[in-house]
């Protein structure tokens, strides 16, 4: 009898370090895929990382990445406008998903730069707030739905304006970038 | 006499593509009609003209020059963008 006891308590000891072994795995699998995700694409930027100089954007970097920016935002502006025109997000949704995937990960870096040229309306953080739960600027709230069905859906007619007003946020970051340089160039 | 030169379909999609275009301005009532000289409000027509507009412009493209493919894409998303802005105007006037 107590043998059995014994074994059966072992076997049940034995189940619950699996177990803890297993939940471990999957919390440091689950840290490490996180970190992975969120590590930038570029070497030069991870350099930037690793030397804790995120900060200090150099001015050639900053008009750089606003030119591929500006580049994917207006593909963005249309697949918006072609799905508002046509009433309906599905056809154009994969490559929305695309092109939000990369703003999402490139806007962090401009924002802090970009948001002394954006003009504020409320109408943006109560959309990002709608369809995320947090609030967001005129920029943010163009890709922070996850489908393009909602940009859609949720607009009470402030998204033409909203993009005008993106657009032209990214019009003075530009105009400024290239006042800054032009001086020593 | 000599025989003319004929005229290639391309060359037909941009002069029909000119005119809507230029046919969505005018019902959208940014532009004057040409032939009454005023300016109307005629949404469904200007949906229809810009569709068609997209329509010829994606038959037109592959045979376009990257710089002339970026400017038919920007006029078109300001027509729609204009549309849709419009479209927001009459929405917010009929409330």
């Amino acid at each position: 009898m107590g043998m059995i006891v014994w074994a059966r308590t072992l076997a049940q000891g034995i189940r619950k370090g699996v177990l803890q072994v297993q939940a471990i795995g999957r919390v440091y699998w689950t840290r490490a895929h996180t970190v992975w995700q969120s590590l930038p694409e570029t070497a030069r930027e991870q350099i930037r990382h690793w030397r804790g100089a995120g900060v200090a954007f150099p001015i050639e970097e900053q008009r750089a990445l606003l030119a591929e920016y500006y580049e994917r935002f207006e593909r963005l502006a249309e697949l918006i406008c072609d799905a508002a025109f046509a009433g309906e997000g599905a056809p154009f949704q994969q490559e929305y998903a695309q092109v939000r995937r990369w703003l999402l990960r490139a806007y962090p870096h401009l924002k802090p730069y970009l948001t002394a040229h954006l003009n504020c309306d409320p109408s943006d953080a109560e959309f990002g707030k709608r369809t995320a739960g947090k609030a967001t600027d005129a920029m943010e709230a163009l890709f922070v739905a996850e489908t393009l069905d909602e940009v859609i859906r949720y607009d009470q007619g402030d998204l033409i304006g909203r993009l005008e007003r993106a657009r032209s946020a990214l019009y003075r970051y530009g105009d400024y970038l290239r006042e800054v340089i032009a001086p020593s160039g | 006499m000599e025989p003319s030169e004929r005229t290639d379909v391309y060359t037909l999609l941009r002069y029909t593509l000119e005119l809507y275009i230029a046919s969505a301005w005018q019902h959208m009532g940014f532009l004057p009609d040409p032939a009454t000289g005023q300016t109307h409000l005629a949404l469904e027509e200007a949906r229809i003209a810009i569709d068609c507009a997209d329509f010829l412009a994606g038959k037109l493209k592959p045979r376009l020059e990257p710089q002339e493919q970026r400017e038919y894409e920007r006029r078109l998303r300001d027509l729609k963008l204009n549309f849709l802005a419009k479209q927001n105007d009459t929405r917010m006037e009929a409330f």
